[in-house]
């Protein structure tokens, strides 16, 4: 009995390894041009006090000082920007007498992968959570 | 290393590998982890590494230092780094090698953490977590077990009560 359940252990650890030498895929949608831009979107939550948010996003850490642009919105939005840079934003709000600044940060990235001996190219998106925790 | 080298050779033939996954959750945050260590068949005990970490980061409200009407909000990744130990006791035992119980379990270890987007960072020390459940184990090698889950975190609107489930597999000897 354990030999077959010891058996069944390895097969869940193969599987989930990933034992699969083939290297072309041609499912696979690949695109050959490398992309020039990725998306960073930045999302808020607006509520009566604070019907337009402002917000203000950085190269690096907030602390770095590299402010890469500012913008005033009411939902969620995407902007076009450089690829493989993290980038970090903030968001501010007034809470009755108080203030609460919402910080977050991501990197856009380029990834490569090869398939069937082309390099395939995606973007992994950014993205700023900058609304108010519930 | 050391404490395999001073146990005697009979001690030696009831050790077996011990190897785990585990979740745990609330309404406010989720961890998963992984352990690997010891298990001390003839007295059910086992001790283990474990690293664990908060499924994505959590929005947390932290106060300025400088001035109580400005508050920061952070999305906090955090990890855990300790070791546990595990006490089994049997209550029933079922079928072929089969067993139905009670185990209790203490970890002791070092948490920290990241703010995404920034360079301030969260508090870091010393935390334990504690943690009490039925469990199955089957063939002598496979325990599932879920139960109550004691983590006291910095974080005030983080409950420290949460659910637990977790997986182990005992691999080798006897």
């Amino acid at each position: 009995m354990k030999t077959y359940t010891s058996a069944i252990l390895f097969g869940i650890l193969a599987i989930v390894s990933g034992c699969n030498s083939d290297d072309c895929d041609t499912s696979f949608s690949c695109e050959t041009v490398a992309p020039t831009y990725g998306t960073l979107t930045v999302s808020v939550t607006p509520n009566d006090q604070n019907p337009l948010v402002p917000i203000a996003v950085y190269i690096g850490d907030i602390e770095d000082s590299s402010l890469y642009f500012v913008d005033t919105i009411f939902q969620s939005t995407e902007y076009y920007v450089d690829l493989d840079v993290t980038y970090s934003g903030s968001a501010t709000y007034r809470d009755g007498s108080k203030t609460i600044i919402a910080i977050d940060g991501d990197r856009v990235r380029l990834k490569e992968e090869q398939n069937c001996e082309l390099t395939c190219y995606t973007v992994k998106n950014g993205f700023l959570q900058l609304g108010l925790k519930p | 290393m050391v404490l395999f080298g001073i146990l005697t050779p009979q001690m030696k033939a009831q050790i077996q590998g011990d190897f785990g996954v585990h979740t745990s959750f609330n309404g406010r945050d989720i961890n998963w982890g992984l352990q690997a260590g010891i298990a001390f068949q003839h007295l059910d005990l086992s001790l283990r590494g474990d690293f664990s970490n908060r499924m994505g980061p959590k929005r947390v409200l932290v106060e300025s230092a400088n001035n109580p009407n400005l508050l920061y909000q952070y999305r906090e990744a955090r990890y855990y780094l300790g070791i546990e130990a595990e006490k089994r006791f049997t209550v029933m035992e079922f079928g072929n090698d089969h067993r139905f119980g009670a185990c209790a379990a203490l970890w002791g270890g070092y948490s920290f953490g990241d703010y995404k987007g920034t360079s301030v960072a969260p508090d870091d020390g010393f935390s334990i977590r504690g943690r009490v459940a039925p469990f199955v184990q089957f063939d002598e090698q496979f325990t599932i077990k879920g139960g109550y889950e004691y983590l006291p975190l910095k974080v005030e609107d983080i409950s420290a009560h949460r659910f637990f489930i977790g997986f182990t597999a005992n691999i080798g000897n006897p």
